[in-house]
C-alpha cells in the first residue's frame, strides 16, 4: 500500500515536470536563435553570436516598428468594441430572465463553437462594397468577432457572481441604473474586465487569417510580418521577431497584475 | 370597483403597472447592440459568403451554381475532411484528458506552488503563430531536443532523431496545439476544481471519502458540461485554425484550412468559392459535432449524471 502510494507520487511530480519542462524549455533555444546566425547540429550553444538579426529589425525595412504600431491601433479599437458591445450584453444575460435566453447566449458564443473563417469571407466582401471603411476599423470588426465570446463570458461569470441583492438595495435607496452601474457594479467588475481586456488584446494581437482576409494581406501586423520569415526557415530573424512579440504581451500582463493589486488594495483599505 | 377602488385609483394603477412593465424591460436592451451585431457580421457573413460562392462563374465558361461543391465531391477532398476532422478530435480529446489531470493534479496538490500554476497558464499569452514556430525549433531533427540527445548520447547523427515536424502523422502539429490547448483547458476548469474541492472537503471528511471519490462523485457530475464544451472550444478552433498546420505539417498532409487559404490568396478570385465551400464544410461538421454533444448532454442529464 505505502509502496504504491509513492510510485504514485512519484508518477505525479514526473508528470508535472515533463509538462513544466515541455512549456518552458523551447524558449531557451529561441532566445539564443536571435542572438546567433549559424548554429549547426549538435552543438547545444553556438559559438559565434551577432546581433544582426536585431539590428535588422529595428532597421526601417524590419518593419517591427510599424507592425508593433498596427497591432496596438487595431487591439485598442478592438477592446474599444468588446467594452462598448459586451458590459452590457453580459449584464442583461446575467440579470434578466427572458424567453430565448439560451438561444441569444449561444448566438453571442458561436464563434467560440463554430469555426468562423466563412463570415470573414463574407464580412470583407462587404467591405470591400463600402470601401471608404478604413483597414483599421474593418479588421478590428474581424478581431471583435473572435474576441466578443471569450470577452461576454468572462464578464458574464462575474455579474453572476455578483448577485442582484446590492443593486436591489440601491434601488429601494431611489439610485437610478447608471449610479448603480458606475458605484456599485463597476468597481466589483473590474478585475473579470481587466482579465476580459487582457485576454481580447493577447487574442487580437495574435489574429492572422482574420486580419490578412479582412484587409486583403495589406495591413501588416506583427503576426502577417512574421509569418512569411517563419515559413521560410529564416530562425534567427524569426527568433527576433517572437522576442518583440512578447513585449507587448509581458507588459499587459505585469500591467493586468498591478492593477489587480492596486485594486484590491484599494478595497481593503477601504474595509478599514 | 365595489371593493373600495375608485375610477382614478385604477387608472393609476394600470400606468404604475405599465411603467413597471417598461422599467421591467428596459434592461433587455443591453443585449441589443452585442446581439445584432454577431447576426449581421457573423450569421450575415455567412450567408454572404455562400451566396457569393453561389454566383456563377463566367470566367470558366460554365452556368453550374454549385461548381464549387461539385469540385469538392472527390475523394482526396474526403481524404482531407478525414484528417482534418481526426486531428481536430484528437487534439481536442488529448488536450480535454491533459487538462483535466493537470488541473485536479494542481489543485490537490500544488496549490501553494504559485510559480507552477504561472507555467501552466504561460502558453496562454503566445499566440499560434508563435507557439508553432517555438516547438518547430525544438523538435525539428536538427533542433534543440535532437541536440540534447545527442549530448545525452542516445542519438549520434540527427537522422536518427524520430521526424517529428513535417511529419506523416502529425506529430508536431498535435504537439504544438497540445501546447496551446493545454493550458486554455486548466486556465477554464482550474478555478471551479478548487471551488468545489474547498466546498466538498468538509463533507467528503464526514462521510470518509477519498480524493477519488470526491472527484468521481462531485467534481466530475458538476464539471463536465463544461469541460466538454471547453473540448468543443478546442476542437472547433483546431478545425478551422490556420497557422500551426501551414507552419508544422507537411505540404501533402491535407488540412482543410490550409488547402482553403491557400486557394483564397494564391489563385485568384475565381478559386474564392471554393475557399468558401471548404471552409463551410468545417462549420457544417463543426455544428453537427455541438449538436450531437448537447443531445448526449440531455440524455445524460435524464440519466442523473452518472459517468460510469
Amino acid at each position: 500500500m505505502v509502496k504504491r502510494k509513492r510510485a504514485q507520487r512519484i508518477l505525479i511530480i514526473i508528470f508535472i515536470i515533463l509538462f513544466s519542462l515541455f512549456f518552458l524549455l523551447p524558449f531557451i533555444p529561441l532566445t539564443v536563435w536571435s542572438f546567433t546566425k549559424q548554429w549547426p547540429w549538435p552543438l547545444l550553444l553556438p559559438e559565434k553570436w551577432s546581433i544582426d538579426s536585431w539590428k535588422y529589425l529595428l532597421s526601417a525595412s524590419g518593419r517591427a516598428g510599424e507592425g508593433i504600431v498596427n497591432s496596438l491601433i487595431v487591439a485598442a479599437l478592438t477592446l474599444m468594441g468588446n467594452l462598448l458591445l459586451g458590459i452590457p450584453a453580459a449584464r442583461t444575460l446575467a440579470q434578466y430572465e427572458f424567453r430565448g435566453k439560451m438561444i441569444v447566449f449561444s448566438i453571442l458564443l458561436a464563434p467560440l463553437f463554430i469555426p468562423y473563417t466563412v463570415s470573414i469571407m463574407g464580412m470583407f466582401d462587404f467591405a470591400i462594397r463600402f470601401d471608404f471603411i478604413n483597414d483599421y476599423i474593418s479588421v478590428a470588426i474581424a478581431h471583435l468577432l473572435v474576441t466578443l465570446p471569450y470577452f461576454v463570458a468572462t464578464i458574464w461569470f462575474q455579474f453572476r457572481l455578483i448577485g442582484r441583492k446590492l443593486q436591489e438595495a440601491a434601488i429601494s435607496l431611489g439610485a437610478n441604473e447608471w449610479k448603480i452601474f458606475i458605484w456599485i457594479e463597476w468597481p466589483l467588475l473590474l478585475p473579470s474586465i481587466l482579465l476580459g481586456s487582457f485576454l481580447v488584446i493577447v487574442i487580437s494581437f495574435s489574429q492572422y487569417l482574420p486580419t490578412w482576409i479582412m484587409s486583403g494581406g495589406t495591413l501588416l501586423t506583427i503576426p502577417l510580418i512574421m509569418f512569411p520569415f517563419a515559413s521560410s526557415g529564416n530562425s534567427s530573424i524569426v527568433a527576433a521577431y517572437s522576442l518583440v512579440f512578447f513585449v507587448p504581451i509581458l507588459v499587459l500582463m505585469i500591467m493586468y497584475y498591478l492593477l489587480l493589486r492596486i485594486n484590491s488594495r484599494k478595497h481593503f483599505m477601504d474595509r478599514r | 370597483m365595489s371593493n373600495g377602488w375608485n375610477e382614478d385609483g385604477w387608472k393609476m394603477w394600470r400606468i404604475n403597472e405599465l411603467g413597471h412593465q417598461i422599467n421591467k424591460h428596459k434592461g433587455l436592451l443591453g443585449i441589443l447592440p452585442a446581439l445584432l451585431f454577431m447576426l449581421i457580421f457573423f450569421l450575415g457573413g455567412s450567408i454572404h459568403s455562400v451566396t457569393l460562392s453561389l454566383e456563377s462563374q463566367p470566367v470558366h465558361g460554365q452556368q453550374d451554381q454549385f461548381w464549387a461543391y461539385k469540385e469538392l465531391l472527390n475523394l482526396s477532398f474526403f481524404r482531407s475532411v478525414g484528417i482534418t476532422v481526426g486531428m481536430a478530435a484528437a487534439v481536442a480529446v488529448f488536450s480535454g484528458v491533459t487538462g483535466l489531470l493537470a488541473a485536479l493534479l494542481l489543485a490537490e496538490r500544488f496549490r501553494q506552488w504559485k510559480w507552477l500554476q504561472i507555467i501552466f497558464q504561460l502558453p496562454i499569452g503566445i499566440p499560434h503563430l508563435l507557439s508553432a514556430y517555438l516547438l518547430m525549433q525544438v523538435f525539428m531533427q536538427s533542433g534543440w531536443y535532437s541536440r540534447m540527445a545527442y549530448h545525452f548520447g542516445w542519438i549520434d547523427s540527427f537522422e536518427s532523431f524520430p521526424v517529428l515536424v513535417h511529419d506523416d502523422w502529425g506529430i508536431g502539429v498535435i504537439l504544438a496545439y497540445m501546447w496551446k490547448e493545454v493550458p486554455f483547458i486548466v486556465l477554464l476548469i482550474y478555478p471551479f476544481i478548487v471551488k468545489l474541492i474547498s466546498d466538498w472537503k468538509e463533507t467528503a471528511m464526514v462521510l470518509g471519502g477519498s480524493f477519488f471519490q470526491t472527484v468521481r462523485w462531485v467534481i466530475v457530475p458538476i464539471l463536465l458540461p463544461m469541460w466538454v464544451g471547453g473540448m468543443w472550444v478546442v476542437f472547433a478552433f483546431t478545425l478551422g485554425a490556420y497557422e500551426i498546420p501551414a507552419l508544422l505539417a507537411k505540404t501533402s498532409f491535407g488540412s482543410i484550412p490550409v488547402m482553403a487559404f491557400q486557394e483564397y490568396s494564391q489563385f485568384g478570385l475565381e478559386r474564392q468559392p471554393l475557399a468558401i465551400a471548404m471552409n463551410l464544410v468545417l462549420a457544417a461538421i463543426s455544428l453537427l459535432v455541438g449538436c450531437l454533444l448537447i443531445y448526449l448532454q440531455l440524455g445524460w442529464y435524464k440519466k442523473g449524471r452518472r459517468v460510469w
